[in-house]
């Protein structure tokens, strides 16, 4: 890669989690292109691999050939193919919008790689329904921040230091902030607050029980006394008063975190304990989703289909149902005879043990496939938009390389010409 | 390519004509004059007996963004038992009450629609609202802006700040946005309800700027005006939905001080208070206000008895009516200091008397307000219904004798609390022209649509006569996108991409100083990447950019 090829980009938009931190600097150095500005052990790593992604040819079944054959070779697959897969999905607006029309066009089910933790909240939202809120007003607003969870830090790094920005806002809606956090918080969690939170600890399995049991609080006519053996009680009073006496308060939580057998059940107590809360004060929720090309898709489909992922469009129109058509049981089942797995941003690239032949559309190909077509790093390698995690916010980032690489909605694209359905 | 559509019953009210038989002559994408007696003509359409109108345009309707999405996902029974199979020119989809993108594009077109406006659109979720109405095929969309619960005007409202520094702002967030008008919904009430207030009336101080919502109206009004925005500031008044609202509906349009004001679904905000039930029509005393005020335009966002669901930025009425919802369920948003969303199913019956009367309600406004220049046909989609019912709505208003039968079906009670009985008035076609295309167009500025003159686009829709003018509406002959058949006897046969439809304003760029400072501090993302350029509305998130 030579000096010619690379641009300065300011303010570039990270495309690697949900937060879509769109401050990141990127400059060349010594003819190679580095990340800069960014405190974010995920950014770091990830921009260094997809700046640094080696060239590879497409190839069909381990044999190198031209994309035009890899192309036509995986419209051969799918021509025989009676019951397809679309999935992964680690992608962008355009890469969705080229699977969907793939999936419709031929009869196959389409499922993200995360869909089960996913509909822990989209479930939640299609049988009751929430209050959740943004980035911007959590940044702003929150007067008090209640984590949940474990793992919220090491999956955003970059969480605390966006929230923590709210407090030089031209607004000045705020002048003291209080953190609380329910779950596991290490110590190096708890050393990155200014004073450490308020910590009710508990396993992840015990998150709902506690939020259930604060609920009690802000119900109207229910007195449920929280049990001693499970947390002190002086912490829960004073989480209890911390919730009273702010002016809004923000819950928040990683998906990923709860997706455990009845992680839904703990998902649900989180918004009945909002929605108590919003009774006479208010509260909001913000989930959060480890992969923007998650949110990314999901509003995709549910914009083109009027359903989430995953769907099947076996029957001509898409049915939705978030377990039977979840890739993961699609696979367990064998009921799949091929799988097209469309990437780009995945993290790692699943080496499929599976009879369905495999068409894999992505950045890497560990294993075997009997078609592979290498393509681009969305927001680097090609221009792109994706959603952050709380599905309000989307943004657009050009290339940041000259260096060219089809996107996955280019492949998708050429194969349904060859196609030509 | 000439074509010639001839023979047709024309109905074109911009340019003054009343159901006179002429030929329309159309040369690739846009309607030409008469050519020379002698020219080639390439392909003709013999409309012989039929009814020509421009393509409906649609100035009020959910069409794209946030809310819709959520909308969808939420109402899972609508989408299941609405399930819509692909062909090999159609997308596959589903939904009635909130369909996906390709269905109402499709739903649409077979009505005879040809544009549409998202009014909803909310700053940080433009770009998102864009990519939905690009994948919304044979409409042509654009969106409004909702501001003015914006905390960022709010603050420079309460600081008293220049005019001139609102205009820039205002000028340079609906260029930066893409969007082709503006739209405050609860005047502050958004903002108001993320501070815990749980009402706001229009004289009401908003409990942290302390400024009220007739200051933001006519504030906004007044910038509008500065920045040379076609459309009128688009409100949706205070207190919807609730008894009594109508005084706030007056007072919001004595508020614009005279200047041109649009009322969005104004049958929400003319409820009187009176009666043992503590509900009642105002529709007269709008309606009255709008005849007294040529400078006001409303749109009635009438409702329709069935299941629907309601998307509205109003967070602060949807949280207060959540108990309603049917199914029970609901979802809100606060959004990015600047909006808020709340969706709520709801299902309208005709034997409830509060329904029912909203129903009487949106009646008596389209047949009281006597200029129909002033009045849009809407459901205010999906909120008081369906845009597919538009159809039955037409045959309401211009059949006196079907709509005094449909009126004995409601509640007795709402039937006698109601005026419609007493109205005869019939919508003649020419009027139904234009509440549902030219008044629409001349509101919006759009100076090439909505008529059938030389130079427009061609977007025409032929209908076949019938005494039933609910068949007639809803079975179009034909229907002609930029010159091109896309509807014919009902059935799509070609798919074309809408357009965008946004505003190029005028105001002073030096704003971008203080706005890439406010966007440093108090936003999560930058002002760089807030703007959506015209290279990615055409080449990424592909919708081609018509100006105005």
């Amino acid at each position: 890669m030579t000096e010619s090829q690379i641009r300065h980009h300011k303010n570039s938009v990270c495309p690697f989690c949900g937060l879509l931190c769109d401050d990141i600097d990127i400059v060349s150095a010594d003819g190679k292109l580095n990340a800069v500005s960014v405190n974010c052990p995920i950014a770091k790593a990830l921009y260094h691999e997809s700046l640094n992604l080696p060239e590879k040819p497409a190839e069909i079944r381990g044999r190198r050939v031209t994309h035009t054959d890899a192309i036509r070779e995986a419209a051969q697959l799918i021509r025989k193919s009676k019951s397809p897969i679309v999935a992964g999905l680690q992608t962008d607006v355009a890469g969705a919008r080229s699977a969907l029309a793939l999936a419709d066009r031929i009869g196959a089910v389409i499922a993200d790689e995360h869909s089960r933790s996913h509909h822990l909240v989209s479930g939640r939202l299609q049988t009751y329904g929430g209050f959740l809120t943004t980035l911007t007003e959590v940044k702003n607003r929150a007067d008090l921040i209640i984590f949940l969870g474990d793992k919220l830090l090491f999956q955003f790094p970059r969480l605390l230091e966006w929230i923590e920005l709210g407090t030089n806002s031209e607004f000045g809606f705020i002048s003291d902030r209080n953190f609380a956090w329910i779950g596991k918080c290490s110590s190096n969690d708890s050393a990155r607050f200014e004073e450490p939170p308020l910590l009710l600890q508990c396993e992840l399995d015990q998150v709902g029980q506690i939020t259930s049991i604060l609920r009690a609080s802000f119900e109207p006519r229910r007195n449920v006394v929280p049990s001693p053996e499970l947390f002190p009680r002086k912490s829960m009073n004073r989480l209890v008063n911390l919730i009273r006496d702010a002016q809004y308060s923000v819950l928040l939580w990683s998906t990923e975190d709860f997706n455990f057998s009845l992680g839904d059940l703990a998902v649900d107590a989180i918004f009945r304990l909002i929605d108590s809360i919003n009774r006479e004060r208010r509260c909001a929720g913000m989930p959060l989703s480890n992969s923007c090309a998650t949110t990314t898709v999901n509003q995709v489909a549910t914009w083109q289909c009027g359903k989430p992922l995953p769907l099947n469009f076996r029957s001509g129109s898409p049915e939705f149902h978030p377990t039977q058509y979840a890739y993961d049981s699609i696979l367990e089942r064998n009921d799949a005879d091929l799988v097209i797995w469309v990437g780009g941003l995945e993290r790692t690239v699943p080496a499929f043990d599976t009879s369905a032949e495999l068409i894999r559309i992505s950045t890497k190909n560990p294993g075997h496939s009997d078609v592979f077509i290498p393509v681009g790093v969305p927001g680097i390698h090609h221009s792109t938009h994706l959603f952050r995690t709380d599905s309000v916010v989307s943004l657009y980032q050009k290339a940041l390389t000259q260096k060219k690489c089809a996107s996955s909605a280019e492949i998708i694209n050429a194969i349904l010409s060859e196609l030509d359905i | 390519m000439l074509t010639r559509i001839s023979g047709g019953t024309v109905y074109d009210p911009i340019n003054h004509v009343n159901g006179e038989t002429r030929d329309i002559f159309i040369e690739q994408d846009r309607i030409v004059a008469p050519p020379a007696a002698d020219a080639k003509i390439d392909h003709s359409i013999d409309a012989k007996g039929l009814i020509l109108m421009p393509g409906g345009i649609d100035i009020h309707s959910h069409i794209g963004g946030g809310k819709g999405n959520i909308a969808r996902m939420m109402m899972t029974e609508d989408c299941d038992s609405h399930q819509i199979c692909g062909t090999s020119l159609l997308r596959s989809g589903s939904g009635h009450a909130a369909p996906s993108t390709f269905v109402t594009g499709y739903e649409y077109a077979k009505l005879g629609y040809t544009m549409c406006f998202e009014p909803a659109v909310a700053p940080s979720n433009a770009r998102h609202a864009h990519l939905e109405m690009s994948d919304t095929p044979l409409l042509d969309t654009g969106g409004y802006l909702i501001l003015g619960n914006d905390e960022y005007f709010l603050q420079l409202l309460a600081s008293k700040s220049d005019p001139q520094l609102i205009r820039d702002y205002v000028g340079w967030i609906v260029n930066a946005t893409q969007c082709i008008g503006v739209k405050i919904v609860n005047p502050g009430g958004i903002s108001a309800f993320k501070f815990n207030q749980r009402q706001l009336d229009i004289d009401e101080p908003h409990k942290h700027y302390q400024i009220t919502p007739r200051l933001i109206v006519s504030s906004m009004a007044a910038a509008l005006k500065d920045v040379n925005l076609s459309h009128p500031i688009h409100v949706h008044a205070s207190n919807l939905g609730v008894p009594g609202n109508f005084r706030s509906t007056l007072d919001t349009i004595n508020a614009t001080d005279g200047l041109p004001l649009h009322l969005a679904h104004v049958q929400f905000h003319s409820y009187g208070a009176e009666g043992k039930r503590g509900f009642s029509s105002a529709a007269l005393e709008i309606a009255e206000k709008v005849n007294e005020n040529s400078h006001v335009t409303v749109d009635v966002g009438h409702v329709m008895f069935g299941q629907t669901v309601t998307i509205s930025a109003d967070t602060m009425q949807q949280f207060a009516n959540r108990h309603h919802g049917h199914p029970r369920k609901s979802t809100f948003m606060d959004i990015e200091c600047e909006a808020g969303c709340g969706v709520v199913p709801f299902k309208y019956r005709a034997k409830q008397f509060v329904n029912a009367l909203q129903w009487a309600i949106g009646l008596e406004l389209f047949l009281t307000i006597k200029n129909p220049w002033q009045v849009f046909l809407t459901t205010d989609h999906p909120n008081g219904a369906s845009f597919t019912t538009y159809p039955h709505l037409i045959r309401l208003l211009m059949d006196k004798s079907y709509r005094d039968d449909k009126l004995l079906s409601i509640n007795r009670f709402a039937r006698q609390a109601s005026n419609v009985e007493h109205i005869s008035r019939e919508y003649s076609l020419y009027e139904i022209a234009i509440i549902t295309r030219a008044g629409p167009a001349l509101s919006l500025g759009l100076k090439d649509r909505g008529h059938l003159g030389p130079g427009a686009v061609a977007d025409v829709v032929l209908y076949r006569p019938n005494k039933n003018w609910e068949f007639v509406f809803r079975h179009p002959a034909r229907v002609i996108k930029d010159g091109q058949s896309v509807v014919n006897e009902g059935n799509i046969v070609k798919i074309i991409p809408g357009k965008s439809h946004s505003a190029d304003l005028q105001f002073d760029h030096g704003i971008e100083k203080h706005l890439a400072s406010y966007f440093e501090s108090s936003r999560t993302v930058s002002m760089s990447n807030f703007k959506i350029s015209d290279d990615e509305m055409s080449n990424s998130i592909g919708s081609s950019l018509v100006r105005h």
